[in-house]
């Protein structure tokens, strides 16, 4: 594909033809009004010349006398003096000269003009009481205007491209030093963006367009810093998930065969391992399903209620170790477009975390309203801090009442569950205590 | 050397139960808790002479754990365990104070034997304390009964500050304590700092002062 042509490029075409324009432009009239000068210039001096040449004529009976020498000063303007028609004197002139000054002489006109050779006629009656006796006609060459005319235009041209040449420059080089912060701010930025992501343009405050476009690209990199924070937040919490079961597998391994064990030391440390495999395999399961949701967020559909049910019993056993009572309400038929395992991981650590906090009973209301299923979990626990709504839902973060041995991984159970909501079009809000509240909505199917 | 004392702070029960046993099987005397403030109470009542403590703990960040016991006057090694292997993760340990780290999951020997090395080159026996006490948990300062309430960062300034307590210590050092790695601190950030924490030890009653060391840093005395 062809590469569009920067803004300097453009800006310099742009401008540097309208200049351009107006040279040319200027350049034609100065040469048209010159023009139109030198042709006003050589009429006059024909008309003097005939004027002059009129002056020396004598007339006696009616008959011309034409004066005895032709004017020196004027040798190169040529005369003819017409008695009525009849030429009685006439220059050494081409055919075609001496024709014109006929016709000028017969027509009566003051002047008129002959293109081979360039020349203009100037005609002045020769008259006696009224009666027009005669004609003195002057010609003048034009050619030596001509010559004037076109050295002027070569020279107007000449200096009008001269100008243009240095004016594009000017516009360039003044192009160049506007757009330069653009051009080290786009860089910037760019290597910002990919290697140092709280490097900041800073303005203060931002009063021309280099300004709020740096104040632009701030925002930007901003938002850019605290999306891949929160993403290097959420994986450095998985790392720590796997990796906890990962060490104690480790260190129980390799403490049993450190040294001889009896079979029952043997077998514990095998149990150990086998949950915290099995510990892991729930991690991975949830991690993978919320990669599978983030990819195709909507695929099946479920009954609301059913699945609130169906996480009510999975944190059963949970339940009882805490001794608290989980209920779920609701009506059936409401529907969600989540097919029913990764409803459940939307829902299940909201549940576990009630069951945790919980002092005697656990709520799961499904409410069904403007488009959306609403699941409300509630507890009779001390509930979320205030200014905690939001920091509950980082990952790593855990409630401030009880550090809850969490089977899913405490630290990441939240911060999933927002996820996956978030990924099938949902979201999961807190309440403020007293008594946990969460909210999650999720559009109907 | 088999008789050294070792004190862990890691909160997964299981996890502080298997190195416990280990550590004690290698002839090692080891005292563990959960959590920082249990840790403080142990190193308080015996001092250990090199301790383990894991990076997340549920009341206090390991790192300030580490700043408060070096505040206390402890000198024995620390090594940090942590499930963060990021380069600034890594390094924030050695600017807490620790001497070494190790990430999850790590090798029981590995552990072991660089546990030995730190202790081989130990330095044992406590310093004294410059009277003022720093709370990991809570961020706060203590002298005598009194007590001022510190932001993180100024908690992290003033526990290298009390650690180091009758040397300078200089700027480049306290940045590295209070700071990320790799942010952008300007001196007068510092400053700006130092005046807060100097205003707030005015309100502890007795408590020694920030000195400025021009061109080099501040000092406790």
């Amino acid at each position: 594909m062809r590469r569009r042509p920067g803004i300097r490029w453009r800006l310099l075409v742009v401008s540097t033809a309208a200049v351009a324009a107006a040279l040319v432009g200027l350049v034609a009239g100065f040469n048209l009004v010159l023009r139109h000068e030198l042709d006003r210039s050589a009429s006059d001096r024909a008309t003097a010349r005939a004027t002059a040449t009129l002056s020396q004529i004598t007339v006696r009976d009616g008959q011309l006398t034409a004066p005895d020498a032709p004017d020196a000063a004027a040798a190169d303007v040529p005369v003819w003096i017409f008695a009525g028609d009849r030429p009685i004197e006439q220059p050494r002139a081409g055919g075609a000269l001496n024709a014109a000054a006929a016709d000028l002489a017969a027509s009566g006109a003051q002047s008129s003009q002959v293109s081979t050779p360039p020349t203009r006629l100037a005609g002045q009656p020769i008259e006696k009481h009224g009666l027009r006796l005669g004609t003195v006609v002057a010609a003048v060459s034009l050619e030596p205007y001509r010559e004037t005319e076109r050295t002027a235009l070569f020279l107007s041209v000449l200096v009008a491209a001269a100008l243009l040449a240095v004016v594009a420059l000017a516009i360039w080089s003044i192009l160049g030093r506007a757009l330069a912060p653009v051009a080290e701010m786009t860089s910037a930025a760019a290597i910002w963006s990919e290697h140092d992501l709280d490097r900041r343009f800073g303005v203060e405050s931002p009063d021309d367009e280099i300004g709020r476009l740096a104040a632009t690209l701030d925002g930007l990199l901003d938002r850019i810093a605290s999306a891949i924070r929160r993403e290097q937040l959420f994986t450095a919490e998985i790392s720590h998930e796997l990796r906890t079961p990962l060490a104690r597998i480790r260190a129980e391994t390799e403490l049993a065969l450190r040294r001889e064990r009896n079979a029952a030391e043997y077998r514990a440390a095998l149990i150990t391992i086998d949950r915290n495999a099995l510990q892991l395999n729930r991690i991975v399961d949830t991690l993978l399903d919320a990669a599978r949701a983030e990819a195709e967020p909507r695929a099946g559909t479920s009954d609301a209620v059913q699945v609130a049910r169906r996480v009510a019993s999975a944190a059963a056993p949970l339940a009882e170790q805490h001794g608290v009572r989980v209920d779920v309400s609701g009506v059936s038929g409401a529907r969600i477009p989540v097919d029913a395992d990764l409803a459940s991981r939307i829902l299940q650590p909201l549940v576990e975390n009630a069951c945790h906090y919980g002092r005697t009973w656990v709520s799961i209301a499904v409410v069904q309203r403007d488009g959306s299923v609403t699941y409300e979990i509630t507890d009779d626990g001390d509930g979320i801090g205030q200014g905690e709504q939001e920091m509950i839902f980082e990952p790593g973060a855990r409630g401030g009442a009880a550090p809850a041995a969490n089977q899913t991984g405490a630290g990441l159970g939240l911060a999933l569950a927002r996820r996956i909501a978030r990924a099938v079009g949902g979201e999961i809000s807190a309440e403020v205590g007293p008594g946990g509240r969460f909210h999650v909505s999720i559009p109907a199917a | 050397m088999s008789e050294a004392r070792i004190l862990i702070a890691e909160d997964d029960d299981e996890l502080r139960e298997l190195v416990v046993r280990g550590l004690r099987e290698e002839g090692f005397q080891v005292q563990a808790s959960a959590s920082a403030t249990g840790v403080r109470e142990l190193a308080e009542r015996m001092p250990p002479d090199a301790i383990v403590i894991d990076i997340g703990l549920p009341d206090a960040d390991g790192r300030d754990l580490c700043q408060a016991l070096r505040a206390d006057g402890l000198t024995a090694p620390v090594l940090f365990l942590t499930a963060r292997d990021a380069l600034p993760d890594r390094l924030s340990g050695f600017a807490a104070g620790g001497d070494d780290y190790l990430v999850k999951p790590f090798s029981f020997a590995e552990l072991v034997a660089r546990l030995r090395a730190q202790l081989r080159r130990g330095v044992s026996g406590n310093r004294t304390t410059a009277g003022l006490v720093v709370n990991p948990t809570t961020h706060a300062a203590g002298f005598g009964h009194a007590t001022a309430v510190l932001t993180p960062t100024e908690f992290r300034l003033l526990s290298l500050l009390v650690a180091c307590h009758g040397d300078t210590v200089r700027r480049r050092q306290l940045i590295q304590a209070g700071w990320p790695h790799g942010a952008v601190v300007h001196d007068n950030t510092l400053d700006a700092y130092i005046a807060r924490l100097r205003r707030k030890l005015r309100t502890l009653p007795g408590a020694p002062p920030i000195t400025t060391v021009h061109g080099v840093g501040y000092t406790i005395q």
